[in-house]
């Protein structure tokens, strides 16, 4: 549930342009029930004409994700996490609270990867976007992104102490991988 | 939570295009390619909740390689067939069916309120102690009241 403040304080980066929250075309029978904010930088990427097929994958991921569809998630306490067969939609990393997580998409794409935060329950801040060139080697290091993914949320007030601090708190229509 | 009416989001309702451009065209395709294996996906989890399968007993019963099942649901199997698909969910005690949705019929079947995940200071009524703050007071606060 998004309190009054925290709605308030994304309006303000709304208009400000430091976030944008993710729109769609959606049916007459399709209601949002989840939200997403990203920067503005993210949005432009999915806008790129260049990469259509990679834009209608993620596009198609945050759809489902922002009109309610039922996720599977991983958390970090999750037993035989290593076997990751099952591929979740949204996996908890090792970090936090608060919980910081991966986009997952369908069909998996191992050089594309989103991470974000959930200020509130079905509230999520995609705060980064990491595509990997062709022939790159070597991991991404998740834990920096998580802290410029904190540090940069204060230029719009949202600190960490505001963030949802537990994994099972961020989302509603969810399986659990476990 | 409360009931109230969805006034500030309404969904937007989608034209048919005359002509899809190609950007339409792939995100129609990985919209159900994306939803068929997270299907599959959930179904195979409540399926190992439920009976305790692993995915070796659904490539047994399918009579296929194990590694066919960690490829069906990792979305690696590119070309992922109706045939297989039906044989899938069977195997995980599932039966696939497939809905065309008319969005103008299935929302005139759904109840005119929606249910807004979203904070209300008042479930119902407004209580007797704010009976004299006028409406206009409530105007552009973020808060809805009835």
């Amino acid at each position: 549930m998004l309190s009054d403040y925290l709605w308030g304080l994304l309006q303000r980066a709304e208009k400000t342009g430091a976030l944008v929250r993710f729109k769609h075309d959606s049916d007459a029978d399709q209601t949002e029930k989840r939200w997403i904010w990203m920067r503005q930088d993210i949005l432009l990427a999915l806008k790129d004409s260049t990469q259509a097929e990679r834009n209608a994958l993620v596009t198609a991921t945050l759809e489902d994700f922002v009109l309610g569809e039922e996720f599977v998630m991983i958390t970090k306490e999750a037993k035989h996490r290593s076997v990751d067969a099952e591929r979740p939609d949204i996996k908890e990393l090792n970090f936090g609270p608060p919980p910081f997580v991966e986009i997952r998409l369908r069909p998996q794409r191992r050089d594309l990867r989103l991470f974000g935060l959930f200020i509130a329950k079905d509230h999520l801040l995609l705060t980064h976007w990491h595509e990997k060139d062709v022939g790159t080697v070597g991991q991404i290091p998740t834990a920096n992104l998580r802290a410029r993914s904190i540090n940069e949320l204060k230029s719009v007030h949202i600190t960490a102490n505001i963030l949802v601090q537990d994994i099972r708190d961020c989302m509603e229509g969810v399986t659990y991988y476990e | 939570m409360s009931e109230v009416m969805a006034t500030d989001r309404e969904p937007q309702v989608t034209r048919v295009p005359e002509v899809m451009t190609e950007e339409q065209k792939l995100l129609y395709a990985a919209r159900l390619k994306g939803q068929v294996l997270r299907k599959l996906t959930i179904a195979f989890i409540d399926a190992k909740k439920k009976f305790g399968w692993t995915q070796r007993d659904i490539a047994k019963r399918m009579g296929v390689d194990e590694s066919e099942i960690s490829h069906i649901l990792s979305g690696k199997r590119k070309n992922l067939s109706l045939e297989k698909i039906a044989i899938y969910a069977r195997a995980m005690n599932r039966r696939a069916e497939i809905h065309l949705i008319d969005p103008e019929e299935a929302v005139n079947q759904k109840p005119k309120t929606e249910v807004i995940n979203r904070p209300f200071l008042f479930a119902n009524k407004r209580p007797s102690y704010l009976s004299a703050v006028p409406s206009s007071e409530f105007e552009n606060t973020g808060w809805n009241y009835v």
